[in-house]
């Protein structure tokens, strides 16, 4: 058997085949991205409908698994209690400083999860708000907040809404496009301006389904268009 | 020289081959991880439910499709009513049963369908016969071609078979109600029908009651014909009832809920709550399933299929579906049955089977409120399924059977607290109602049925009588050894 001969048609083989992949790689990737491609295009389109986009439009992830987690309910006597005995002090009088008291007095509460991340450290009249939201996959779950509040230096007041993570689907789900989502954008008609569009992972409502109290729920990849005066409207990315 | 050029060629060409490999494993494993929700379609439903269909299948029409009771007529014309007749009725194939009977008569000749005088009815039932009771209308031609009926002229007239029996009196023929026209017809055959006599002569023995009508014992002021035990022994005992679908079982939960998604599970939204109810749903609302902590599973399809499908097609759908859903097969719950108790068309455009069935166990029923299985079909797909599984050991029964409160003594010391239910449910109802006083005639008179069996009770089963009263929604049960009314029974 020629071996030289044999290696140089493997090689020929497996580089044809590289290629092939990755150029069907690419094309899965750039067309879900296409229509992203053409701003021009979708700006005019979405002008037509009286719908100014005053944002870039958000490129990127095409694919992202969904969140199940589990609501913390934790009585607000017992968050109190706990505020109360822990007696919690910031060691400094720097951002770093309230964010570690915080983050100290979340581990008390057994709230300590990888997806808690610094949102903003605001200050007014002497009060500190130590205000954090919840990520997974780098997408901000809607309506997850945890804020620690200050007076001086001491924890006085504790405020949450949160998911706790528990486990993203064994596979991705394939986003539409921000694109694709603009387009379907609900305006009634009126002139909007569109102020931001993000990709998030939003619960979706649960009225629908007739649960009472629900303990855990899926949240789900979505685009959140803001509009000009901070309206928000959700459309499903999946 | 050259040849050293040619060793590192050829090392040169073996380190690429090892890089190339790997960076095709690599690049396959990019693609394969990618897979993307929308990959997967409605088909991924169809292909799952379709591959499974065929190895699993358990149940099927024939074992389902039975009398809800039979009617035994004597010579003397004392009747015995038997409640879940399956082995009485049995099948087509089964020879001396009801259906083997009349599947034979099928197609030994050729018959013949005319309409009967509905005066005349009752009176060939008085004596000698066998009559059995489904309670919902099953589409005629279906009913007769299913027992292997190819030459029967006129079965054009004939819409629906909601009762078919036998009687000595008509000795060639088959009687047949038809609930959806409000006729009587007979098929007559070739031949004299043997059935009654052999049934008689083997003697049903103490196992089914002799009843009498309701205005037999009570007087002719009271006009109601229901058929009632006189006396009644049972070996029924209070038993422990169990869930097949235990809440507390995550796996069995998990397994449960994939049966119904198959691959798209993984993009299901999944909510508990408080209770520990389980909700799954793909898309929006286009599928739910609901399990929930008693046992029950839920699931609701949004799509419709635009097959129209007949009777027993649809039944066997339907069938079809339950066997790949239930982690225990219906029908393999040892000593426990599923008989169709209710099968309902929808008007509109007729594209909906809705079959409603009821759960036997040792051949006693079991009473439940709402059924303990629903599937609906439309266009050909399930669009709703409602199951809740039950096991109980019948074989706690004891072994000498006691006597049991007689019926119509259950009826006399109950009068007077059915009388109150009635007027308790009706007097808001309607402001013209008037509260009278129910006398224990006036009782009788609105009893629409009474059998006995098991009612569910704090998660047992415990032997009672169920009354059906007009005028009330639900049934009331009664113990069937003291006659003490059963209240909170039904937490299914």
């Amino acid at each position: 058997m020629n071996w030289t001969k044999a290696k140089t048609i493997l090689i020929i083989a497996l580089l044809v085949t590289n290629i092939f992949l990755i150029g069907s790689y690419q094309q899965r990737h750039n067309s879900a991205a296409n229509d992203l491609t053409n701003e021009d295009i979708l700006i005019q389109m979405l002008g037509e409908r009286g719908i100014d986009l005053e944002t870039s439009v958000p490129k990127g992830k095409t694919a992202v698994p969904l969140l199940q987690g589990a609501y913390v309910d934790i009585a607000p006597e017992d968050v109190e209690a706990l505020i109360n005995s822990q007696s919690v002090i910031s060691a400094g009088d720097s951002d770093e400083n309230f964010t570690e008291a915080s983050e100290e007095f979340i581990t008390y509460l057994g709230l300590m999860c990888d997806s808690l991340t610094l949102k903003s450290v605001f200050r007014k009249d002497g009060r500190v708000w130590v205000n954090f939201e919840n990520r997974v996959n780098g997408l901000e779950v809607t309506g997850n907040y945890m804020i620690c509040t200050f007076q001086g230096k001491r924890l006085v007041n504790f405020a949450y809404s949160w998911l706790m993570p528990t486990t993203v689907s064994g596979r991705k789900a394939e986003l539409v496009s921000a694109a694709t989502a603009l387009m379907s954008l609900d305006n009634d008609g009126e002139p909007t301006k569109i102020t931001d569009i993000k990709l998030v992972y939003w619960i979706p409502d649960t009225r629908d389904v007739n649960v009472d109290s629900a303990i855990s729920d899926t949240a789900f990849p979505t685009w959140r268009v803001t509009t000009e005066g901070g309206k928000t409207q959700y459309i499903e990315a999946v | 020289m050259n040849e050293r050029k040619l060793i590192i060629i050829e090392k040169l060409k073996t380190i690429l081959i090892v890089v190339l490999t790997l960076s095709t494993i690599l690049l396959l494993y990019f693609f394969w991880s990618d897979v993307s929700l929308k990959d997967l379609s409605i088909d991924d439903f169809n292909l799952n439910f379709g591959e499974e269909s065929e190895a699993e299948r358990l149940t099927f029409p024939e074992d389902v499709v039975l009398p809800l009771y039979m009617e035994i007529i004597n010579s003397e014309g004392e009747s015995q009513i038997a409640h879940c007749p399956a082995e009485i009725y049995g099948k087509s194939t089964q020879e001396g049963s009801f259906a083997g009977t009349l599947a034979g008569l099928f197609v030994d000749g050729e018959a013949v369908v005319e309409e009967f005088p509905m005066e005349l009815y009752d009176e060939v039932y008085q004596y000698s016969a066998v009559k059995c009771y489904f309670g919902y209308n099953i589409p005629a031609r279906e009913y007769v071609e299913r027992l292997g009926a190819d030459k029967l002229t006129g079965i054009e007239n004939l819409s629906s078979v909601t009762e078919v029996g036998f009687t000595n009196s008509v000795p060639d023929s088959l009687l047949v109600f038809d609930g959806s026209q409000n006729k009587t017809y007979r098929i007559i055959f070739e031949k004299k029908i043997n059935y009654v006599d052999s049934i008689l002569a083997g003697g049903l023995g103490a196992e089914y009651p002799i009843c009498y009508h309701m205005t037999d014992y009570m007087g002719a002021q009271v006009k109601n014909q229901l058929l009632i035990p006189l006396y009644l022994n049972s070996n029924l005992e209070s038993v422990d009832i169990k869930h097949l679908l235990g809440h507390h079982n995550e796996n069995r939960i998990n397994e449960e809920a994939k049966s119904f998604f198959g691959n798209t599970f993984d993009f299901v939204r999944k909510i508990e709550d408080a209770n520990g109810k389980v909700t799954y749903m793909y898309g929006y609302a286009e599928m739910v399933l609901i399990l929930d902590v008693d046992g029950s599973v839920e699931y609701k399809s949004a799509s419709e299929g635009k097959a129209t499908l007949g009777f027993y097609d649809s039944l066997d759908l339907a069938l079809a579906f339950v066997d790949r859903h239930t982690i225990v097969p219906i029908s393999a719950v040892q000593g426990s049955r599923y008989v169709l108790a209710k099968a309902s068309r929808s008007t509109e455009g007729e594209k909906t089977y809705r079959f409603e069935f009821q759960q036997e166990v040792g051949n006693t029923d079991i009473f439940s409120q709402s059924p303990p299985l629903v599937v609906e079909i439309t266009g050909g797909v399930v669009t709703y399924y409602y199951i809740n599984q039950l096991s109980i050991d019948s074989s706690e029964s004891a072994n000498q059977s006691k006597e049991a409160f007689s019926a119509i003594n259950t009826i006399a010391t109950n009068y007077k607290y059915i009388a109150d239910k009635l007027t308790l449910e009706n007097q808001p109802k309607s402001e013209d109602f008037k509260s009278v006083k129910l006398t224990v005639d006036d009782v009788a008179e609105k009893i629409v049925n009474m059998r006995y069996g098991y009612a569910i009770i704090s998660e047992k089963a415990v032997p009672a009588w169920e009354i059906r009263v007009k005028g009330l929604e639900n049934p009331l049960y009664f113990d069937l050894y003291t006659a003490e009314p059963l209240e909170n029974k039904e937490e299914r």
